[in-house]
């Protein structure tokens, strides 16, 4: 047990160690062999996996009460307000263990899936150094460390999903992404620093910025672009920086929820909004991994209306599954992302039907019992109020998941490829990260209810209730596979008039997002013309101080050309007093 | 109790650099290799005598002076050599010193004909910089104001393009026209001190606190010399086109020297002279600085050029800077003085990988520039820091300003708003910028086929990095200021870790 205790003692290593590797890969990794670069690309995620689990077990099991292991770095930073300390507790460990497991899947996959990239240890010392951030962020014990792990999370995020940017799409999805995470980091630093004398207003700040790091409505607009990447990239950027981080902001600040009544209002609306949305968005005919971008935004919208209705372990439960199971799927998908990205690397073709079997059983861990969503959903639809407004809000959340599964429907038939497509090499490792991941959840499942029984679940009504969920996913499913019998989907650039325009309405996010991102940088970059050009340009430099310094240095030349002789002394005298004869005048 | 040793330390630091210029200037033109050795040993010498400076020098916050040397000049008129530094000071002769060494190190001539020109006015640059952070009389803080410019007119005035010259002329003039203010302010505060007649910047403020005659109308008369200086709208014209146009070497001093410059001027000289409230001056400069801030952060997003994007950047930074500089918390001030070292540091080293970067590749348009990271990880990650800096990332010298700045705003929910708002969009030109030039695909081809970044400048934009990132984690230990106070964020943080449910 000391062992156990020191390594929740030494909790800093969580994202010390990563930080570390990651700027070793990033520096010396080209120079390594493939598996030199791998084992240490796999070691900067799995140090941080196996101390959270060790440290877990101890927190769980072996901590005495009131055990601290909180360690400050005031002798660094001078402390005051640049306090910067770290604790680990339940949660903490909790979110750094999520995170972990679906970054050694997401590594062991880039492992062989941009093998062939020549800046493939750029990739892994990224999602090593995103590791990193996160780990940062959920044992950070004061707003620096908790600013520095949030805004650590963008920014490699934005390298992660832009990376592999040759070509204006990438560059654009990248800058999105980082765009709406500086806003989100802004928004949070806004909330900490009027948490004291506005709780209210700080509450709705830090809300706000959970609401745009999650990619919660109306700030979805860069989730479609954002899951263009590698498959790796996208369940990681999605499955911990996104959702996972948002869902941590959020429970721990519960305290303020609990004090401001509007506070769980506000997270429940743009959960069920997120829920509506995303559903709406995802059954439209498009690229598949846009598809799982809208899943993943009707997951976290369970998990914040877990939030809004008091039941945070439901939330926790909820972000768990969706972590896992859609970073499973989002891996599995890779095979697509891959091939996106092979055809501006090498050329290649789709993996073929070993992956859509993997893509089925991940997408039914998703739903199926005794999966842990399967027992987040019947906790959550349980603990819904009763009355109009929680009967209203369960047929909500039950008829949305027929999109849920007609948006799997239509991926797992995308992953089939095109007639006569060639089967690329695939590595049984790197199906084996997503399939671990979709055993997990299982396994996580059967452990929850044997370790706290039904009602993890919300007992009998709330496993009923997730029972219709999955039945209405099947129905979905079942729907799509006729709907898609009987008009085959059709590829990206064959698309019909009608999918066209569909297709661009799920891209905007039926628009709101897109209104969301193009009205406000239009706002702004018009006042940028106007105070460069009109303000700045015109009325200050040629106007006000143009006019003076052109003055003097039109009396600097007039006397130069006098002293040169090009102007006689005597016709400047005339005309200086001419022009004192025409001001006498005047006045 | 003060030794000669510092003393001489003290002296050391304006006077190395203008003995290095008379060295270098005596040195045949020819000789480019000896030309350069003198430009970079005593380049150095200041850093030197600093670094020795800060470790002898004991830590302490405010006004009080570290250290200081008192001589005679002309006894008369009340005139004296008086240096000396404070911490305020001391942290900004470090970084004036390190910036000239980047400038010096990190950059070469336009033309290979001009090394001796261009040695010896750097070196020339730095003492004048040097001599106004020192200076504690009125007289010798102007001489060395105004000795500034000289230099600079000359650097900013070889420049590849015609621009130069007319923002170095720009510069000039209206640099000149309100130093001819400050000039008059002087005369008058000095009068209104009453006999005998001193320009001692610390008697000054002595005599003046104690029967404040100072109205605001000569309080108003020193504020566009440091305005100019800081870039702050509507005096800020020169700035953009100056830095987008003028050599490398000019706009690292500029925005690593020059603008942390006026804004050191603002609090070394008015709030002495003045007090805190300025005379009521602190409210118009905050919101002056609030609308550079906003202006610089609105022009930045629609520039296509990558030095002009970095200007507006910076003089934004500035901006909120002087809103730091003028509010009256501790807190802020430390946070605006932050704000002028990250805007130094910050500045040095986007200027400096701008320079390198737009030279080799012969263009500034940032459309024109791409791909960097695949060609130079290293050197455009360096760059980062500096981005990182400009977008208050945490972590950075340019977040602990911005934090500390923000914070005091806190109580007041629209001036939060409109400075978040600046950050914001300052953030996001810089980062869309950054992405721009890094991204994308590397055309060998396109560039010039020169060596490019040579080692010497991958080396000194590392060192930058590492300071920015130290100064930003440590910012009481390296800038010797310590914010009061514990801040009730750390108690928020004890109730969301003991106070929210814990674990699933």
């Amino acid at each position: 047990m000391s062992f156990l205790a020191q390594m929740a003692d030494l909790h800093v290593l969580l994202w010390m160690v990563p930080l570390l590797l990651g700027i070793l890969v990033a520096a010396i990794g080209s120079e390594l062999s493939r598996k030199w670069l791998s084992a240490l690309s796999i070691a900067g995620v799995g140090w941080p996996l196996l101390q959270a689990a060790a440290a877990a077990i101890y927190l769980l099991w072996g901590a005495p009460g009131g055990y601290s292991n909180r360690i400050d770095f005031d002798w660094l930073t001078g402390g005051g307000l640049f306090s910067m300390a770290f604790e680990l507790d339940r949660t903490g460990v909790w979110a750094v263990l999520v995170g972990t497991v679906v970054g050694l899947a997401a590594q062991i996959h880039g492992v062989f899936s941009v093998s062939r990239y020549a800046g493939r240890h750029l990739f892994h010392s990224l999602v090593i150094l995103f590791i990193a951030a996160g780990s940062m962020l959920f044992i950070a014990y004061s707003p620096l460390a908790m600013l520095i792990g949030w805004e650590g999370l963008a920014l490699s995020g934005a390298f992660l999903v832009g990376l592999w940017a040759s070509e204006q799409k990438g560059t654009r999805t990248g800058m999105r992404w980082l765009l709406f995470q500086h806003s989100s980091s802004v928004l949070l630093l806004m909330g900490f620093l009027v948490l004291d004398t506005d709780p209210g207003l700080g509450g709705i700040l830090v809300v706000a910025a959970a609401c745009v790091r999650a990619g919660q409505i109306p700030f979805h607009g860069w989730i479609p672009d954002s899951t263009y990447g590698p498959g790796a990239a996208t369940a990681l950027v999605h499955g911990l920086g996104s959702s996972l981080a948002a869902v941590f902001l959020i429970d721990r600040f519960g305290f303020l929820i609990g004090e401001y009544d509007y506070l769980p209002e506000v997270i429940g609306i743009v959960g069920i909004s997120g829920v509506v949305l995303g559903a709406l968005a995802c059954i439209q005919p498009q690229e598949p991994e846009r598809a799982l971008g809208w899943l993943f935004m009707i997951y976290t919208g369970l998990a914040f209306l877990g939030f809004s209705v008091g039941d945070d372990a439901a939330a926790r439960i909820l972000v768990t599954g969706e972590a896992l199971a859609l970073g499973g799927l989002a891996l599995a998908v890779g095979g697509l992302s891959e091939r996106w990205l092979t055809r501006e690397v090498a050329g290649g073709g789709t993996h073929g039907l070993r992956r859509r079997r993997i893509f089925l059983v991940l997408a039914l861990a998703g739903v199926l019992p005794p999966s842990v969503f399967f027992l987040g959903l019947g906790r959550l639809l349980y603990s819904l109020p009763a009355g109009t407004v929680g009967t209203a809000l369960q047929v909500i959340v039950i008829v949305s998941f027929i999109a849920v599964g007609w948006a799997l429907q239509r991926v797992h038939r995308a992953l089939a490829g095109e007639p006569g497509a060639k089967t690329a090499p695939t590595s049984g490792i790197m199906d084996a990260a997503p399939t671990g991941v979709g055993a997990l959840t299982f396994g996580l499942g059967v452990a929850g209810i044997f370790s706290v029984g039904k009602f993890v679940v919300g007992g009998w009504v709330g496993a009923g209730c997730a029972g219709m969920a999955t039945g209405a996913a099947l129905v979905g499913w079942l729907l799509g596979w006729v709907v898609v019998r009987r008009r085959p989907l059709a590829r990206i650039g064959r698309l019909t008039y009608t999918q066209r325009v569909m297709n661009r309405v799920a891209e905007t996010g039926l628009g709101i997002g897109e209104i969301l991102v193009q009205v406000p940088v239009m706002i702004v970059r018009t006042l940028g013309v106007i105070v460069w050009r009109g303000i700045g340009d015109f009325v200050l430099d040629t106007l006000i101080i143009g006019t003076a310094v052109k003055t003097v240095e039109g009396a600097g030349i007039t006397l130069r050309f006098v002293h040169n002789g090009r102007i006689q002394r005597y016709t400047l005298v005339v005309v200086l007093a001419t022009l004192l004869l025409i001001v006498t005048m005047l006045r | 109790m003060e030794t000669w040793v510092e003393h001489l330390l003290l002296i050391a630091l304006p006077a190395a650099p203008a003995v290095g210029a008379i060295v270098a200037g005596c040195c045949p033109k020819r000789a480019t290799r000896l030309v350069w050795a003198v430009g970079w040993f005593f380049s150095v010498a200041p850093l030197v005598a600093w670094v020795f400076l800060r470790a002898v020098l004991p830590a302490s916050a405010g006004g009080d002076l570290l250290v200081s040397i008192h001589l005679p000049w002309v006894p008369d008129l009340g005139i004296g050599l008086h240096m000396g530094l404070d911490a305020t000071g001391l942290v900004m002769a470090g970084m004036i010193s390190f910036i000239a060494l980047v400038a010096m190190v990190g950059t070469l001539p336009s033309l290979p004909e001009l090394n001796r020109a261009h040695v010896v006015c750097l070196l020339l640059a730095e003492a004048g910089m040097l001599g106004v952070v020192t200076s504690w009389d009125l007289v010798l803080f102007i001489a060395f104001w105004e000795v500034t410019l000289v230099p600079f007119f000359f650097l900013m005035g070889r420049g590849p393009t015609r621009g130069g010259v007319a923002a170095a002329t720009r510069f000039l003039v209206t640099s000149v026209a309100s130093s001819v203010l400050m000039w008059i302010g002087v005369l008058i505060l000095v009068e209104a001190a009453g006999a005998p007649r001193t320009f001692d910047l610390g008697e000054l403020a002595k005599r003046l606190g104690a029967s404040p005659p100072s109205s605001f109308s000569s309080a108003w008369l020193f504020v566009p010399a440091f305005l100019v200086r800081m870039a702050a709208v509507p005096l800020h014209t020169w700035f953009p086109a100056a830095a987008a146009s003028v050599p490398t070497a000019a706009a690292i001093l500029l925005v690593g020297g020059v603008l942390p410059l006026g804004g050191y001027g603002l609090v070394h000289v008015l709030a002495r002279l003045f007090g805190p409230g300025l005379c009521g001056l602190s409210v118009w400069l905050f919101w002056i600085g609030l609308i550079t801030a906003l202006g610089g952060a609105l022009a930045s997003v629609v520039q296509r050029d990558l030095k002009r994007l970095l200007a507006y950047v910076f003089l934004a930074q500035m901006g909120l800077a002087l809103v730091g500089l003028t509010l009256g918390s501790e807190e802020a001030r430390m946070g605006g003085f932050l704000l002028l070292v990250a805007t130094g540091m910050g500045g040095g080293c986007l200027f400096l990988f701008a320079g390198v970067v737009c030279s080799a590749r012969g263009t500034q348009r940032i459309v024109e520039i791409g791909g960097l990271w695949r060609f130079h990880p290293a050197f455009a990650g360096l760059a980062f820091a500096g981005i990182a800096s400009a977008a208050a990332v945490p972590g950075t010298v340019g977040f602990a300003g911005t934090y500390l700045v923000l914070r005091s705003l806190s109580g007041n929910i629209i001036h939060l708003a409109l400075a978040a708002g600046a950050i914001l969009i300052m953030g996001a030109s810089v980062l869309w910028a950054y992405r721009r030039v890094t991204g994308g695909s590397y055309h060998s081809e396109m560039w010039a086929t020169f060596r490019w970044p040579r080692s010497r400048q991958v080396a000194i934009l590392a060192l930058l990095c590492v300071v920015i990132v130290l100064a930003g984690l440590m910012p009481g230990p390296i800038s010797g200021l310590r914010p009061t106070g514990t801040g009730p964020l750390v108690a928020t943080t004890d109730k969301a870790h003991c106070g929210g449910r814990t674990g699933p």
